[in-house]
């Protein structure tokens, strides 16, 4: 008996997705005449397609076009240590990456995009990757609003990986994986613009409690209002250590 | 430096195919995270890392098809491990438990309500099965290949997926 049920479940698995041959329908009444169980479980082929039709119309009222973030109600400030890659389709030199620095005082880090040494060609494009991630994140400090960053982040656990944390003047490796800074073992974003890519950004990212960026602010321009842009879409699109402040 | 140079033309090349595949599917592989997950920002995040997946891919591998399977393939494993690793299931019914941040009010039909809710109670490997088929209007045959297991067994996920659904519409009805 269990068997056949078995077997009347694919059969109403085949209905609900109208893919039963009529052969395969027929059985399927042939069992629930004898199986009253499956009767109340999942109901007659009219019950089937009366269920699936909620799906067709959950599917109808889907309006979602995913583009802008949404923004939530509660946050705090982290700095960002944020890197960026330089890919260009066509340059010359190897592009170079990047430094991390910490400001002093400011709870900022600096991005510092990689000078270049052949001129830009016009088609070149920018990727930023956000690397929360040379290191691990550590845990938000707790009385940000009184700017207590000035602790080592690097105290958090050492990274795992294979993510140096990369020096201004050294080559950036080949572009594949290992290259690709991750948190917790993902990357984080891809952002692609046309320009040509030197200067340093600061920037702030508010995290709320789930992790989720709620805001970034630009505390020091790099000069290039879209190499600006470009750092806080991909910052905008990582994943935090999520906030511990109460709402 | 000439290396250099043609060392990055299959970067160029790659994130010229990852663009034309996020054109076609972001907002789709989006909506179908959203209904696994139940939350907008982590489907997000989720289709994100796919098209950074497939860009890596391309990478490696210039010449590999990528396809719509692929890609929700991707998704599908992204979505289920990251259920897994919550444990508890954030799969949010809608507003019955005040999940208004990930979807609009005109949005909130009886029947998307009842699918989240219905979705929530699931497993993710039924969850995927009936969104992949009769939400994200792939065959038993092609979602197979992505969850990669047999028609037979969508089949039988999607009845079981039903069997909650048909539950959870009689019990707000």
């Amino acid at each position: 008996m269990k068997e056949r049920c078995a077997r009347a479940e694919v059969l109403a698995g085949a209905i609900a997705l109208d893919e039963a041959s009529a052969a395969e329908r027929e059985e399927y009444r042939n069992h629930l005449a004898t199986c009253p169980s499956c009767v109340r479980a999942f109901g007659g082929e009219r019950e089937i397609e009366r269920v699936m039709t909620r799906v067709a119309h959950a599917r109808a009222a889907e309006t979602w076009e995913p583009l802008p973030r949404r923004r939530a109600s509660h946050a705090h400030v982290i700095p960002l240590r944020a890197a960026a890659i330089v890919l260009a389709g066509a340059i010359v030199f190897a592009p170079q990456v990047v430094a991390v620095e910490r400001m002093a005082v400011v709870p900022t880090y600096r991005v510092v995009l990689a000078r270049q040494t052949a001129p830009p060609r016009p088609a070149q494009r920018l990727i930023v990757v956000p690397s929360i991630a040379s290191t691990p994140i550590p845990a938000p400090a707790r009385n940000v609003a009184a700017g207590a960053f000035d602790e080592p982040v690097a105290q958090a656990t050492a990274p795992a990986s294979n993510v140096p944390i990369w020096r201004r003047d050294e080559a950036m490796p080949a572009q594949n994986e290992t290259s690709i800074p991750v948190f917790s073992g993902r990357a984080d974003s891809i952002v692609m613009m046309q320009a040509p890519a030197d200067g340093t950004t600061g920037i702030e990212i508010a995290v709320d409690g789930h992790g989720a960026p709620v805001r970034c602010t630009v505390t020091k321009s790099s000069g290039r209002p879209e190499v600006d842009a470009a750092v806080c879409k991909a910052a905008m699109s990582a994943r935090y250590a999520p906030s511990q402040q109460r709402r | 430096m000439e290396e250099a140079y043609l060392a990055a033309q299959p970067a160029a090349a790659a994130q010229a195919r990852v663009d034309a595949l996020a054109r076609e599917y972001h907002t789709k592989l989006a909506r179908y995270l959203r209904r696994m997950l139940g939350d907008s920002e982590l489907a997000l995040d989720l289709t994100q890392e796919v098209f950074l997946a497939a860009y890596r891919t391309l990478q490696r591998d210039p010449e590999r098809p990528l396809t719509a399977g692929w890609l929700y393939k991707t998704a599908t494993n992204g979505a289920i491990s990251q259920l897994r690793r919550r444990r508890i299931v954030r799969m949010l019914p809608l507003e019955r438990e005040g999940d208004d941040r990930s979807w609009r009010i005109d949005e909130r039909s009886a029947a998307s309500l009842d699918l989240q809710a219905a979705l929530a109670k699931l497993p993710p490997e039924q969850a995927a099965a009936i969104v992949l088929t009769s939400y994200a209007g792939y065959s038993s045959g092609e979602a197979a290949a992505m969850l990669g297991t047999t028609p037979d067994a969508v089949r039988q996920r999607v009845c079981r997926a039903m069997k909650i659904l048909r539950s959870v519409m009689t019990e707000y009805t």
